[in-house]
């Protein structure tokens, strides 16, 4: 068998960091902000919590790039030991798993509210996990090509379909910034760790990276994309919904899309078209998550991949219907964005503090 | 070996592809185009007393009719209408699937009209609770009141009624007389903020539809208080500079003869002061257009002395309807529906949070200055009617 060596290069990196990051948040983040906002100045707190990103992505970048061609489970063992190192991939690994299986929710939540409200959630996530497990088998190359495909249809259905909600656009309601100060922005921040988790991706999928000195170019560029999708949906609903309508609505950009249809044109009624993007941008993530769980499984117990990815299938199910309802699915992903912080910034730091005072590097192996 | 796998596969496709689980036929469902909600009709028990009478307008999908029975008068009514009463709305839906073979689909609901008597004595939004909350409804649809009963705007012989509305409601590009339309999401997002707002009305009158007026809602009650009739509409539209078309209708001061004013552009601004206490603001109103119609017999459109006449012809008559329009908000009803407190929450954020308290009261003696300003730009194909001797 011929076997091709797993890599990826910077430009499919930079894909997979935002095809990764655009999931579940999107739909609900104006919402979020919004609520602990109360001034329209939610889409600054975007900006400044994206901004903050970027910084702390680079300490993970840094601290990946002491160990290229390594994952975090590997190298997490030769900095803090054997023990402490299995014990923090396996709480790595708990929570790929709980972030797959929740995107799987979320998505089965959506698509049973808005297009298929009447099939049972048993159709839309098996077929769903299904095609994840065909997917991953695969391994990484197969995945960054699929990422690669479906992003440039993303983010041209994205702009063009919220340039059309401009006709419910009213400007007023995103004034006046900043009119009652910056403390407002500054609470807005804290709520937005669930949309912007996704660079934690980076300690796995870096190793894969051809170029790994290019990573933190990767990143930036990687976490300003989605970016630019969050702080346009925020203004964007906000402008359309106003303050007040936006924390009202569960899908507040999902409503957003059902404000205005046009006639005349082919298609009326756009929503759709942004579920099925979204749809895909979901698939994405989950694939990303579920890969990297079983990577790491894989990789602590140094056995094949294969019996891990179905394996693991029927457990994400099992997770996934867990939440007793959509509030518990909320609450879920709330926690999920903490628990995601965790590895975006205080582990890869202190980790990296530890390598440096260490001395441990990677060795290549010639 | 293969190919028995292969053809089990495809057998297994053929099983799980077929359809889909909530596909249904077009022919069988019962597509609501228009809802008409009315206060139910008392009933002799006082016990069984129900709130909400709603009248839904269907169209169903038929064959087209073919070239030769096109003549013939069998058409008939190309919509039908089903009414029930109860106290929720989505109660009286339900019922309807006891009496109709088809089942009911809002996917397609156009416009919801909502009868006087209701909206005076029901909250808006517990009214419209049912149709904000459920999937089934989109936010794009039309939202109006009607004066009388609702139901009679869905009753029209000709055409289909719900279509007919919101054609009507689309035309405020031919005339200033029309508030722009105002959909259910934009309702309920305004009711949410609890600011007052303002409904397109709609009239009745000989089995004719008239939008003749408009319904002012109250934002901390969400009920309606009064109307405004159509020139006072046309002042609204003015002072927030909504207007897309349509004519001024104004007297020459000098002859007093009548110079229409065709409308192509308006902007409004609108600046708030807050001086201590004190609040004011002043409208900038700006509008440009041509010289439609005059019935001054020596008026010269060559010369810019009668042009500027025109403007100040115009100019006055905008200005009587804007200020027609302040006295009744103010005086009459105490309500903003002009967004003047928008204006003050933007320019003055910080002090809003204190004046929004009693902004109502304190709206009713605000002093308020507006300036019009018009431009004539052009007068068509004819500048006079004689030739000066």
């Amino acid at each position: 068998m011929i076997k091709q060596k797993d890599q990826i290069t910077t430009a499919q990196a930079i894909v997979y960091i935002s095809s990764h990051m655009t999931a579940m948040g999107i739909l609900t983040l104006p919402r979020v902000v919004t609520s602990a906002t109360q001034t329209p100045d939610g889409w600054l707190s975007v900006l400044i919590s994206g901004l903050l990103l970027i910084l702390f992505s680079m300490v993970l970048i840094k601290l990946c790039q002491r160990f290229p061609e390594e994952t975090f489970y590997q190298f997490s063992q030769k900095i803090i030991g054997k023990w402490f190192g299995i014990l923090l991939s396996l709480v790595l690994i708990i929570y790929f798993l709980l972030l797959g299986a929740f995107e799987v929710r979320g998505m089965a939540e959506v698509t049973h509210l808005y297009l298929l409200p009447r099939t049972p959630f048993m159709a839309t996530v098996v077929p769903f996990i299904c095609l994840g497990v065909y997917l991953i088998v695969g391994g990484i190359n197969p995945i960054a090509r699929l990422f690669d495909i479906l992003l440039p249809p993303t983010i041209l259905v994205f702009l063009i379909v919220i340039l059309l909600s401009l006709k419910t656009f009213e400007i007023n309601n995103l004034r006046p910034i900043l009119g009652m100060g910056v403390l407002p922005v500054v609470k807005g921040i804290q709520p937005t760790a669930l949309s912007l988790t996704g660079i934690e991706s980076m300690l796995v999928v870096f190793s894969f990276m051809k170029e790994p000195h290019k990573g933190i170019k990767a990143a930036t560029i990687g976490i300003s994309i989605p970016l630019f999708f969050y702080i346009m949906t925020t203004i964007f609903t906000i402008a359309s919904l106003g303050v007040a309508g936006v924390q009202t609505k569960t899908w507040p950009v999902l409503s957003l899309f059902r404000q205005f249809e046009y006639t005349g044109i082919i298609f009326e009624r756009f929503e759709t078209f942004i579920l099925a993007i979204w749809i895909l941008q979901i698939f994405t993530t989950f694939v990303t998550c579920y890969y990297i769980a079983v990577l790491g499984l894989s990789q602590l117990f140094q056995t094949k991949i294969k019996p891990f990815i179905f394996g693991l299938a029927p457990i994400l199910y099992l997770i996934a219907l867990s939440p007793k309802n959509i509030n518990d699915v909320f609450h879920f992903g709330n926690l999920l964005g903490y628990f995601g912080l965790l590895f975006i910034l205080p582990i890869p730091l202190m980790l990296l503090l530890i390598a440096i005072w260490r001395g441990k590097k990677h060795v290549s192996a010639s | 070996m293969f190919r028995c796998y292969f053809i089990i596969f495809i057998s297994c496709c053929f099983l799980f592809l077929m359809g889909c689980w909530d596909s249904r036929d077009i022919e069988q469902l019962n597509i609501h185009v228009g809802t008409a909600l009315d206060k139910a009709s008392p009933t002799a028990s006082s016990k069984n007393q129900h709130l909400i009478k709603l009248t839904t307008q269907s169209i169903s999908a038929k064959p087209s009719i073919s070239q030769n029975e096109q003549n013939s008068q069998v058409q008939g009514q190309q919509y039908q209408n089903i009414t029930g009463s109860g106290n929720s709305i989505i109660e009286i839906i339900d019922r309807f699937s006891q009496e109709n073979e088809k089942p009911s689909y809002g996917q397609h609901l156009k416009v919801i009209i909502i009868g006087e008597k209701l909206a005076k004595e029901m909250n808006m939004e517990m009214i419209l609770e049912q149709h904000s909350r459920t999937y089934e409804i989109r936010d794009s649809c039309i939202l109006l009141i009607a004066r009388g009963l609702a139901a009679d705007t869905l009753k029209i012989p000709k055409g289909i009624p719900a279509f007919t509305l919101i054609g009507i409601d689309k035309n405020q590009y031919k005339t200033s007389r029309l508030l722009p339309p105002l959909s259910i999401g934009k309702a309920i997002n305004i009711m949410s903020a609890r600011k007052d707002f303002i409904i397109q009305g709609v009239q009745v009158k000989h089995g004719k539809i008239d939008f003749n007026h408009a319904a002012i809602i109250k934002g901390d009650t969400n009920k309606l208080i009064g109307h405004l009739d159509e020139r006072e509409i046309e002042g609204l539209n003015w002072l927030t500079g909504n207007v897309k078309g349509g004519i001024v209708k104004g007297r020459d001061p000098k002859t007093n003869g009548l110079i229409l004013y065709e409308v192509s552009t308006v902007k409004s601004k609108i600046s708030p002061h807050l001086k201590g206490n004190h609040i004011s603001f002043d409208v900038d109103i700006e509008s440009s257009g041509r010289l439609n119609e005059d019935a001054v017999s020596a008026g010269n459109a060559f010369s810019n002395k009668f042009i500027e006449r025109a403007q100040i012809a115009a100019t006055q008559e905008i200005k009587n309807q804007i200020n027609r329009t302040l006295h009744k908000l103010q005086k009459q009803y105490q309500t903003d529906v002009v967004g003047f407190g928008e204006q003050l929450r933007i320019y003055y954020p910080k002090e809003w949070v204190q004046i929004e308290k009693n902004w109502n009261k304190r709206f009713s003696n605000v002093p308020i200055r507006y300036h019009v300003n018009i431009t004539i730009k052009d007068y068509m194909e004819k500048g006079k009617k004689e030739v000066s001797k």
